[in-house]
């Protein structure tokens, strides 16, 4: 579990235009909320928000210091982050608090370590599975993430989140215990003509699918 | 090619291309991918060869995903042909593309052979791109 400060302000504009000019001017719309709490909307300064997000942001308990009309201390997570579509910056990021004793759900990365002898020697692809996974613990057992060892995998081996629940007994995993984490795929084999763009032109069309009556295909279209 | 197996309608109307990629525009399922940062129609035959220059880049490694798929078709009225007589027969079909759409994702291979590979993959395709990975801030452009 890492601990880190972030400074943020109680923001008092809402509404897209208000968050439009906050971002031009370097800051970043936020919200704070947790059970039993009023939400608190915030800004936050987008340089500082970037060295958050420079490590493991996503099991770091920040400690927030709400400045301005409010004035909060308290420690809180990363629970969403809104990135822009195009240009990939953060639009928006909500914290949630976090009370001492009371369990949270959370998402935690998981990291593969090690070459499995399947893709080493035999050739095969190794398949991350679930990248995220979603637990609920108490604030003091937020592990960074979890790491698996997949040293000892073959072909079609596979490790599964029932594989490394006892590894974990402070975590109670809330996805499902047969999903798959790291998985070896056999090498491909590729169909040699399939791969050829020079092919003739697919004439074949997709089937219409009928709507009730029996329509002549060329007609039915005209009425659309 | 990439098609549709079964259809509603053989022909549509072009359509439009407002605004941005609500869906589909993080890295869902490998490590890296290729964004789209413009709006375009893309075809089954430019996605097809994409998909061809990457995987022979990447001589059978890593996992590719092809998160287009062109269930849009495109009709043509046959050369010389005079106006009228009702809309042309459906020629090739393609993908409405805008901008932020990541259409091509990988993973299971090193950073700079994606990265070449995808380069080679956006070199067949219409529009201009960006190679992003998973991670939040390394992706801004």
């Amino acid at each position: 579990m890492k601990t880190m400060k972030l400074g943020t302000e109680y923001r008092e504009t809402s509404g897209k235009g208000a968050a439009r000019k906050l971002r031009s001017s370097g800051g970043v719309p936020a919200v704070l909320y947790g059970h039993n709490e009023d939400t608190i909307p915030l800004t936050v300064s987008e340089s500082d928000l970037r060295k958050v997000f420079a490590s493991h942001w996503e099991t770091a308990i920040l400690s927030l210091a709400v400045t301005g009309k409010v004035t909060k201390d308290c420690d809180a997570i990363i629970k969403d982050v809104q990135q822009h579509p195009t240009t990939g910056s953060v639009i928006h990021v909500d914290f949630q608090m976090i009370q001492r004793g009371e369990k949270i759900k959370l998402t935690i990365p998981v990291t593969l370590t090690g070459e499995p002898p399947g893709v080493k020697v035999e050739g095969g692809v190794l398949d991350h599975g679930l990248r995220d996974l979603n637990i609920r613990c108490l604030p003091r057992h937020i592990p960074e993430g979890v790491e698996i060892d997949v040293g000892g995998l073959g072909i079609h081996d596979s490790i599964h989140i029932k594989d490394i629940i006892d590894a974990h007994p402070d975590l109670e995993f809330l996805d499902d215990l047969e999903a798959t984490l790291a998985n070896v795929l056999p090498p491909k084999v590729e169909a040699e003509p399939s791969s050829e763009l020079e092919e003739e032109e697919e004439s074949e069309e997709p089937e219409v699918i009928a709507k009730g009556k029996e329509e002549k295909p060329e007609t039915e279209e005209k009425s659309e | 090619m990439l098609m549709p197996k079964r259809i509603k309608y053989r022909r549509h109307h072009r359509g439009r291309m407002k605004g941005k990629a609500t869906r589909g525009s993080s890295v869902s399922f490998g490590e890296y991918g290729l964004k789209a940062l413009e709006p375009k129609w893309i075809t089954n035959r430019q996605i097809e060869s994409a998909r061809v220059a990457m995987t022979r880049h990447l001589k059978r490694t890593g996992k590719l995903w092809i998160r287009l798929f062109p269930d849009k078709p495109v009709s043509k009225k046959p050369a010389e042909t005079r106006m009228g007589k009702g809309k042309g027969a459906p020629e090739f079909w393609v993908c409405v593309v805008k901008p932020g759409r990541v259409m091509f994702e990988l993973e299971g291979v090193p950073v700079e052979l994606a990265k070449q590979a995808m380069k080679l993959a956006a070199a067949k395709l219409p529009l201009k791109t960006r190679f992003v990975s998973r991670s939040i801030g390394e992706n801004q452009g």
